[in-house]
């Protein structure tokens, strides 16, 4: 049984932790230094989605188990299928970036392979802890991280400059309006809220907890990449890799608070440690319900596996980049459309 | 249970990936890197300083006797960019090169004037150092500046170079670090200007050559002592109101006596990421003052009678810009206040201040516009960033660059106008009591 | 013997045989097994005759082996005979003396018929003491008389009397030996049950504070007292506990710790589930939270559940001082605890790996003072570790002025020798040092052995990982804690806000007259201790 906050928290940091990684830059370089506008027009779209579909679910069930209700064996296997296929797109992604980025900020020397390794290993003990350990330390652990964020903004206050965000709009309203609804794909992991409301005590907090949620951590994204576009001017500023590690590199108070990049690195790599665990074990769970399994958890080790294999595929982090591009263009309207097709269909079978 | 036995494998096996990292004694600290042109065009001449931690911090007994030991050492190694020549200098100094202290960049003139592009590049694609690394021209040469640094009062040098460029007090120097400069480099935006540094001419030196490139400096006017010690410092003296009687120092001739030869005044214009020019000492405080970026500097104006009056001078507000794209005009405020510090005996300032803050106003704006003018017409360079400030007034960024507005200001009418006001006197009020 | 066999021993050794002797295995040779008591047909019961009482009690105890043993025959008034049963050194022989030899010999002689009429009474009427029992269970008398008790057997009654006599040599209550405070009552539990639960309920002076008997170990019958009030625990909860300590099956318990590692959930855990004190106050306080505590005789000791992680960290004089200094007190403490786990691995860490993230002149002092020293950097820091731990090992078994000295001497001239000898570089004195003092600052002792335990982990992935292992291992750490549970009350219990009106906040201490609410994870029945207005001299 999850709890309200301990829901909360975990849509928090669903949302928030691809900012954590490449996905600034491919929106700055889709409109510019207006990407927090395009941002902000992607949070409201996202909220309106949300208000949409959670104000027409109907009963306690998840989606795969409404599937079920509403067309039988075929259609939950088919929904369930989707479901995973696009959570496992989502979630390989991150697995390809992450440990480059932990190469380049925290470990130079060491093999890419021993840092993946490593990782791996680490979900999948947390991933066999179970929901309700992940819940609490999600909730136990994103008032820290959210107190170093507030921290790291105040931290660059003398680095921000109007002038870098003007002229106000960018690369065009059509560029952020028209095209940048792509980027909506931030959000797309309110998927895994649909999933998880048979956890949750009733339909009321899974509602109340998804728009927390999703204003804090849309709210979150937003500032962070407002506080990257105040800090570095246009053309460059969609150069550099990981935007969020490069503004912690501009800290400089004195001499001794000068380099503090590997104090911050260490809180996001246990956010997006968490964030993993809790993918795999929401795959493997959907897994289950899907085939009528008895189990999950022996699901946890071939899933994580399977991820990782497919998350080398790429052979560079150039083709990386690319193909999470790609992917997360082409999977994000299926996580809106499906919750939202059910939503409304809930209504009509209750 | 069976995790449990699982675990010490998992160590055994971390054990023997050779990951372990690097201890602290294994590594060099490199300090400070400079640029010099190689005979070979296309390779630089890079010099590692690197700091020696034993001598520093006292590791091992000092050998007495001997003035100041030696806590820095160099390497130079011909290479064409940076990486290969880290790799070059670990061949010959045992332990491997860390760029992650790194203090100060240096180029020398020869490569500023060619471009320094690609070594920005470098600096900043590469983790290792620092982004806000302070950089100056050296123009005798970097390795020459760096082998000449024997920092008097710091036991670290780092911390020389940290506090000497750090710009918190002294006015002549612009502060530049390498992530404003890459930024810069390639945007419309605005020019940088770098610090220049240079090493004091003793009378050993006098067989070299005098620099090549005269031509770059404002007044011409050079004088070559041959029988003193040390070289009569060779600067002008400044007769406009603004640093009234200060001479126009570049680095290398403002300290008449000192053990430690190097020295930083002055700064260079760059266009992009090419060097264009040179300003003295004089101007890069009015820069400093322009750009709002400085703290409290003492400069001296011309008092009523043909003395200079000192005042300690700071912002009271940030600088305004506005650009009129229109009306092709650029408005610029600034505002400052003061206080008095050094006034000669037979001015009583504060019997006329009214007249006094008009005329330092004036002063001040002439030499504002005179600077601006220097910059635009003669180098080229838009050192203030009022193209920056224009991008206020576009929607988009098409826009922006297509009006091509960063070659157009340079054409713009240039108004300045200056906020003055005296506000203290220090412990002395003279005059008769009815102010 | 001859001359040549003397001069054949003067240089051959003789040969003397070894000690012949080993264990002959001797299974199943118990005479009377009390485990399996209750598979026999019957329990024994006492008899009519006391000659057949005298020989099964003799052949039970092992009479006259058993040296402790005394049996004392009486004969009463007009001849009937008796006889008493103890255990020297456990009963109180004065009161034997005085109340049961002197009230036995002065019971009236009843003629043979009427005798049965006070078979019943015998012990309500005649026996001058306070806990006396009359019964026919011949089990329960033996139990007794193992216990301390006395056993009375008259001639001629089906019941045997057995009187709770006890009396032996213990401890006074004293201080307590390891939670010492400033403030607050300075009384620590000793062995004696009986005292311990008087203890705490002088301070709780209610009668719905329910002390239920426990009986651990088949053999050894250790008797337990479970305690609760009644009226604000959670009856699942103390229903569980009973069950628990009733389905602990072994025969011997000797002290509450093994009690306390029969009943947590996970043995090989790196944290303890259960708290344990020694005070009485906090005992009392942690019924008023509604919790279940167990006593146990002989051992000082109290076992406190269900309990969660951040209540293992805070210490009773949190409740004492004024709230300020005690939300001080509790900042240092969470630092020293951070200090005493993470200090090493992150040094270690720091130095080997991120050598950016140090100020470059402390690098410089760092870089120069290991420039002497021959070992890589972990094997210094596991040399000084493991001679830190064994020198306070040792302080423990000295007795007691010469060990703290010699921990402080040892620890100082080892570590001043070692730097000497530039064996080991300065600062890592320092930062053994600090973690040393910062795990002496920890409340539980059992905690700061597996905070112990955490930091060698964590030196282990710091020296092999930098940061990234360190994060892996807290997060790895933190997920598994997050799947303990202690008594089906989550380990990880999550903070309640500052600003609650809860009784126990789990980070920061409240102010007394805002603690109103009782602990929600444990479902007490009674949720509010406090009014909202706990200081009506104010509202006046």
């Amino acid at each position: 049984m999850l709890r309200k906050k301990e829901l909360t928290s975990i849509i928090i940091n669903a949302i928030h932790t691809k900012m954590l990684l490449t996905y600034p830059r491919s929106v700055i370089l889709n409109s510019g230094n207006a990407a927090w506008i395009q941002l902000l027009y992607n949070f409201a779209v996202a909220l309106v989605i949300f208000f949409v579909t959670i104000t027409a679910y109907r009963g306690k069930r998840g989606l795969i188990e409404l599937a079920d209700i509403l067309g039988g064996k075929a259609l939950r296997i088919v929904t369930g299928v989707l479901i995973a296929v696009i959570l496992t797109l989502n979630f390989v992604s991150i697995i390809r970036i992450f440990p480059e980025t932990v190469k380049i900020v925290l470990l130079q020397d060491a093999r890419l392979e021993l840092i993946t390794a490593i990782f791996v290993i680490a979900i999948i003990i947390g991933a066999y802890a179970g929901i309700e350990s992940i819940a609490r330390v999600h909730y136990l652990f994103l008032p820290i991280a959210g107190v170093m964020l507030f921290v790291f903004l105040i931290m660059l206050l003398p680095y921000y400059d109007m002038d870098n965000i003007m002229p106000i709009f960018g690369n065009g309203a059509k560029s952020i309006f028209l095209s940048g609804f792509n980027s909506i794909s931030l959000f797309s992991d309110m998927l895994l809220l649909y999933v998880l409301v048979p956890y949750a005590q009733n339909l009321d907090e899974v509602k109340q907890s998804g728009t927390k949620g999703i204003l804090i951590g849309g709210g979150v994204s937003v500032i962070i990449i407002l506080a990257y576009c105040l800090t570095h001017p246009y053309p460059v500023s969609g150069e550099f890799m990981v935007p969020v590690y490069q503004m912690a590199r501009m800290i400089h108070l004195s001499s001794f608070f000068s380099r503090f990049e590997p104090f911050f690195q260490f809180v996001w790599t246990i956010l997006i440690l968490l964030y993993s665990s809790l993918y795999v074990y929401v795959i493997s769970c959907v897994w289950q319900t899907t085939f009528r399994l008895k189990y999950e958890k022996p699901l946890i080790i071939p899933i994580a596996l399977i991820c990782c294999e497919i998350a080398m595929l790429p052979e560079s982090v150039i083709n990386g980049i690319e193909i999470q591009h790609k992917i997360s263009i082409s999977a994000y309207p299926l996580s809106f459309a499906v919750p939202l097709v059910y939503a409304l269909l809930s209504g009509r079978r209750n | 249970m069976k995790f449990i036995k699982i675990y010490p494998v998992i160590f055994l096996i971390l054990l023997l990936s050779g990951c372990f990292g690097k201890e602290p004694n294994d590594i060099s600290y490199a300090i400070a890197i400079g640029f010099d042109k190689a005979a070979d065009e296309e390779n630089y001449n890079i010099t590692l300083q690197f700091a020696k931690p034993t001598q520093i911090s006292g590791g091992d007994s000092e050998k007495g006797g001997s003035a100041s030991p030696q806590i820095v050492e160099d390497v130079t190694v011909e290479a064409p960019t940076l990486y290969s020549a880290v790799n070059l200098a670990d061949s010959i100094v045992s332990k491997h090169f860390f760029l992650s202290h790194v203090n100060l960049i240096v180029f020398s003139k020869e490569v500023a004037e060619e471009g320094i592009g690609d070594i920005m590049e470098t600096l900043s694609r590469s983790y290792d150092i620092r982004p806000n690394v302070y950089m100056a021209v050296a123009l005798e040469g970097a390795h020459k500046y760096l082998s000449e640094i024997k920092p008097v009062l710091e036991v670290n040098p780092s911390k020389y170079y940290q506090l000497t460029y750090e710009a918190n007090g002294a006015g002549g120097l612009p502060k530049s670090i390498i992530e404003e400069f890459y930024f810069m480099e390639n945007l419309p935006d605005v020019d940088s200007v770098i610090p220049i540094a240079g090493v004091m001419k003793t009378s050993d030196d006098e067989t070299e050559e005098p620099e090549s490139g005269d031509s770059e400096r404002q007044d011409g006017g050079e004088e070559q002592e041959t029988e003193k010690n040390l070289l009569q410092p060779r600067a002008p003296v400044n007769n406009e109101g603004f640093e009234f009687k200060i001479k126009e120092y570049i680095a290398g001739e403002v300290a008449l006596n000192e053990t430690n030869k190097s020295e930083s005044m002055g700064m260079a214009v760059f266009k992009k990421d090419k060097m264009v020019g040179v300003f003295s000492g004089i101007e890069s405080e009015l820069y400093n003052i322009m750009s709002g970026e400085h703290r409290d500097l003492f400069i001296s104006f011309e008092g009523m009678s043909n003395q200079p009056v000192t005042v300690l001078l700071r912002d009271a507000k940030s600088p305004r810009i506005n650009v009129d794209i229109k009306n092709k005009r650029v408005d610029m405020r600034l505002y400052l206040e003061s206080d008095l510090y050094s006034i000669p005996t037979e001015d009583r300032v504060e019997e006329y201040v009214d007249k006094f803050e008009m005329k330092a106003a004036e002063d001040i704006e002439k030499a504002c516009k005179k600077l601006i003018k220097t910059a635009f017409s003669e180098y080229d360079a838009d050192i203030l960033g009022f193209t920056r400030k224009a991008k206020r007034k576009f929607l988009t960024y098409h826009d922006f660059i297509d009006s091509n507005i960063a070659e157009d200001i340079k054409n713009y009418d240039v108004d300045i106008s200056v906020d003055f006001s005296v506000r203290r006197t220090g412990l002395i009020i003279s005059g008769e009591g009815n102010m | 013997m001859n001359i040549f066999e003397r001069a054949k021993s003067a240089f051959v050794p003789s040969y003397r045989p070894e000690s012949e002797f080993a264990l002959t295995p001797d299974k199943n040779k118990i005479e009377y097994d009390v485990r399996e008591e209750k598979e026999e047909e019957a329990p024994a019961r006492v008899s009519q005759s006391i000659e057949e009482n005298l020989a099964y009690i003799k052949k039970r105890f092992s009479y006259p082996l058993n040296n402790d043993v005394v049996i004392r025959e009486l004969r009463m008034k007009q001849g009937r005979r008796a006889f008493l049963i103890f255990i020297d050194g456990m009963a109180d022989t004065m009161a034997l003396d005085g109340y049961v030899i002197e009230s036995l010999l002065q019971i009236p002689y009843f003629a043979d018929g009427e005798i049965y009429k006070y078979e019943d009474e015998i012990a309500e009427r005649f026996i001058a003491h306070s806990q006396a029992s009359a019964t026919e269970d011949m089990e329960a008398i033996i139990e007794e008389i193992n216990f301390g008790g006395c056993g009375v057997f008259i001639d001629g009654f089906k019941k045997g009397v057995s009187l709770d006599i006890r009396n032996w040599g213990h401890r006074q209550i004293d201080r307590p030996e390891t939670e010492q405070t400033i403030y607050g009552p300075q009384e620590g539990f000793a062995e004696m049950l009986r005292n311990n639960s008087a203890l705490v309920r002088k301070i709780l002076k209610t009668e719905k504070l329910i002390s239920e008997g426990v009986k651990i170990g088949a053999v050894s019958k250790t008797r337990g007292v479970l305690m609760y009030i009644s009226d604000i625990a959670n009856d699942s909860l103390v229903n569980e506990a009973r069950r628990r300590i009733n389905s602990i099956s072994t025969d011997y318990i000797i002290a509450i710790e093994e009690v306390m590692q029969f009943l947590e959930e996970s043995t090989f855990a790196a944290t303890t589930q259960i708290m344990s004190t020694e005070r009485p106050d906090k005992v009392a306080r942690a019924l008023v939270e509604g919790r279940v505590v167990l006593l146990l005789n002989g051992s000082p000791r109290a076992l406190i559940f269900p309990t969660t992680a951040f209540e293992l960290t805070h210490s009773v004089s949190d409740d004492y001082l004024r709230v300020p200094y005690a939300n001080m007190s509790r900042i240092i403490r969470l630092i020293a605890i951070f200090m005493s786990i993470l200090l090493p691995g992150l040094y270690l860490a720091t130095t080997l790996f991120h050598q950016e993230v140090i100020p470059t002149y402390l690098l410089y002092s760092i870089s120069a003072s290991r420039e002497n020293v021959p070992f890589p950097s972990i094997i210094e820091l596991i040399l000084m570790d493991l001679s830190f731990e064994m020198i306070r090992e040792a302080g423990i078994r000295m007795p007691n002025p010469i060990g703290s000295t010699l921990g402080i001497v040892g620890g100082l001239i080892l570590g001043q020798a070692a730097v000497s000898a530039r064996i080991v570089s300065p600062i890592m004195i320092i930062v053994i040092a600090i973690t040393g003092i910062g795990s002496f600052a920890t409340v539980d002792y059992s905690l700061s052995w597996s905070y112990r335990m955490l930091r060698l982990i964590f030196v282990a992935l710091g020296s092999l990982m930098g940061y990234y292992g360190i994060a892996i291992g807290i997060f790895v750490y933190s997920l598994i804690m997050g799947k303990r549970k202690s008594f089906g009350v989550p380990f990880l219990q999550p903070l309640p806000k500052a600003l609650s009106r809860h009784m126990s906040g789990a980070l920061f201490v409240n102010a007394i007259w805002r603690r109103e609410k009782r602990p929600s994870y444990l479902y007490t029945k009674d949720d509010k201790e406090e009014q909202k207005i706990s200081r009506k001299w104010k509202i006046k």
